[in-house]
């Protein structure tokens, strides 16, 4: 996909963005008599975010049919892409565990896994040190801050 | 009076505690995710239990030190520690990947110390007439500074304006989220009880900044990552006396500019380094040098954000009302020992007072002179293997995003605002206006319905009141020129 597509593609993204915003702003109740309820904002920003947009694509369209098409090649699925999809899901993943088996043992899992992802090539003696410094990174980080800094950190269903 | 206030912060054991302070606050303000205000709440109960002035030496240790140290990871990682550094990313992230972190780093560090002293001398000399002058400013003023500020997003966005704005109008349609400001009208809180406080500012910073970049870099070869190794050979700060003459008056300006943003409460160092480093480029006679990493960007973004402390200090000594979120804290801490800020305190306290310039100015120099000696050690960091680096900080983003309200829904904000930072990259969105955005939205919003209710629904008091027009005149000539110039630049 070529530089102008993904400009089309995302500003249309956009202008959903702000025709819902300009729409959810009518369920807003505002009675304010001196001046300005709490829809006017919104309407304002939905209505600058929908004009923006159109004009993005508008204007992208136009210089697409004056032929100034950049062709760049089209990206394919290749091992970065498959390893970004692997950090996105491990990072949503993370997220939501945290609640339930607490921050420690989440951080852990997730640092060990992140680094063997994100590494071109794991050799035997590299998966020791993400391991120590998997396991050594979380427990200084809870040590530190909830017990002398008295923080609350997630502790999960087991802690 | 003074040699009273003096004296008491020159024993060994407060010195200590400045130099803690500023060591702690240096680590909370480079991890991203954690800020100088976090510092100063964490060490809110250690202040407790020390006397009054060793109590506040440790946290405006904290200070000072926090709102620096956000240049550390900007510079090195792209990442700013604290909002008070996103400017420092735009030159002093391409400088560091020129090799020339070390100099990025001297830079930054001096120029924080400059901004600082300079909104010191400020704080120390000219308070009260300048806090008087800041109780003129009612909504009306502070919309119009707002919408001042906001026209920077279009100086910002130079090169493709429209898809700047639209990230700026991105970014405030994330305050929209929430509670209406002064009548609290739920808005777009789709029933999720824990979207009724909108978003906070950290995960949605954290959010696009560092989780955007990770999400970035799986895609990218490891072995490219790593090779950009510094071979370390730094003279003094890096810089040379004819480069800080080339740079005196950038420097004076940009902390003119932190001082007296810091002195407005509500706004504070996360707005005044992004407006300096624009007003810098603006008047700059080399604008398109600016992002490729030159002196000007980094100057301008460092002396601003430090020059907010002294700032954000004069409404808090002088007024009683603190200047941004770090001072409230501060408040707090002072209030605790039952001293009250305001216009009483020089009469009640006044020893306590001269304690405090003398600790800001001590806590000064221990910040330039920790970060000094730690450049070598801060650009070992560049050495770590990213794959190394990059989890160890999300988790301490994950620790930064929680511990502001204690609640996991932050930390999945932070997760989706990762998700469309990245997003918003790949589509050649510049970032910084939605930051922008989002720390001014609701200042406009709320002082544009403060002031209607005030001038009961009229719109002249805001054309009318002097600062008020002044900044709004300003604000229309600021955009009338930025599309000319587009309109210019596209003709060629």
């Amino acid at each position: 996909m070529n530089d102008k597509k993904i400009s089309i593609i995302s500003s249309i993204i956009c202008l959903v963005y702000g025709i819902s915003i300009y729409i959810g702003s009518s369920t807003i109740h505002s009675d304010n008599p001196n001046g300005v309820g709490a829809d006017f904002m919104p309407r304002i920003i939905g209505s600058i975010i929908i004009c923006l947009s159109l004009f993005i694509v508008i204007s992208t369209i136009v210089s697409m049919k004056k032929g100034q098409n950049d062709s760049e090649p089209k990206e394919a699925i290749d091992s970065g892409t498959r390893k970004t999809i692997m950090t996105i899901v491990l990072l949503i993943a993370y997220a939501f565990l945290l609640k339930y088996t607490g921050f420690v043992i989440t951080s852990i899992v997730y640092l060990i896994l992140q680094m063997i992802i994100l590494a071109d090539k794991v050799r035997k003696k590299d998966l020791l040190l993400y391991g120590v410094i998997s396991v050594i990174t979380p427990l200084l980080v809870n040590y530190v801050f909830v017990h002398i800094f008295s923080l609350m950190l997630p502790s999960g269903i087991l802690g | 009076m003074l040699l009273e206030g003096l004296i008491s912060v020159f024993t060994p054991f407060t010195i200590a505690l400045i130099l803690g302070g500023v060591f702690l606050g240096i680590i909370f303000g480079s991890i991203p995710g954690m800020s100088a205000t976090m510092g100063i709440a964490l060490c809110l109960p250690i202040s407790f239990g020390l006397e009054p002035v060793q109590g506040l030496s440790l946290l405006l240790g904290i200070y000072i030190g926090g709102i620096s140290g956000g240049l550390i990871s900007a510079i090195l990682l792209n990442m700013p520690g604290t909002p008070a550094s996103i400017a420092t990313t735009f030159d002093g992230y391409p400088m560091a990947q020129r090799g020339d972190a070390g100099r990025a780093l001297g830079i930054g560090i001096f120029y924080s110390a400059v901004g600082g002293m300079a909104s010191f001398i400020a704080l120390i000399f000219i308070a009260p007439p300048i806090a008087n002058f800041a109780l003129k400013f009612a909504p009306y003023e502070y919309f119009s500074v707002a919408i001042f500020a906001l026209t920077m997003l279009a100086s910002l966005a130079e090169g493709n304006m429209a898809k700047g704005l639209l990230a700026g109008m991105l970014g405030i349609s994330f305050t929209l989220v929430g509670a209406a400001p002064i009548d609290a009208t739920k808005r777009f809180t789709l029933g999720i009880t824990d979207l009724d406080g909108g978003f906070a500012l950290m995960a949605i910073l954290v959010g696009l900044y560092a989780i955007a970049e990770i999400i970035n870099i799986s895609g990218e070869s490891q072995e490219k990552n790593n090779e950009k190794i510094t071979t370390f050979k730094l003279k003094g700060f890096g810089f040379s006396i004819k480069e800080f003459k080339q740079q005196l008056l950038n420097s004076c300006r940009s902390s003119a500019i932190g001082t007296g943003i810091g002195i407005l409460p509500g706004i504070g160092g996360g707005t005044s380094n992004i407006i300096s480093y624009v007003v810098a480029k603006k008047q700059s006679k080399y604008p398109d040098k600016f992002g490729t990493g030159i002196m000007d960007g980094l100057v301008a973004s460092e002396s601003s954000n430090n020059a907010s402390i002294g700032g954000a200090l004069i409404p808090l000594l002088s007024l009683g009302i603190p200047g941004d979120t770090a001072t409230a804290m501060l408040l707090g801490g002072l209030m605790v020992h039952g001293i009250t800020p305001g216009p009483m305190l020089f009469k009640t306290n006044g020893s306590l007072i001269y304690s405090i310039f003398a600790a800001l100015i001590i806590a000064n120099i221990m910040m330039l002179v920790v970060e000094f000696f730690g450049i070598r050690i801060f650009v070992r960091i560049l050495s770590v293997p990213k794959n190394i680096l990059m989890p160890i900080i999300v988790v301490l983003c994950v620790v930064g995003a929680y511990a502001g309200n204690n609640r996991i829904f932050d930390v999945y904000a932070m997760m989706a605002f990762g998700l469309v930072g990245w997003g918003l990259v790949k589509c050649k969105f510049p970032l910084p206006p939605v930051i922008l955005g989002f720390v001014l939205g609701k200042i406009v919003e709320a002082n544009l319905r403060r002031g209607l209710m005030l001038s009961r629904g009229s719109f002249i008091p805001f054309i009318t009141s002097p600062i008020s027009a002044t900044f709004l005149a300003i604000a229309l000539i600021s955009v009338i020129l930025s599309i000319v110039k587009g309109i210019k630049t596209q003709k060629n």
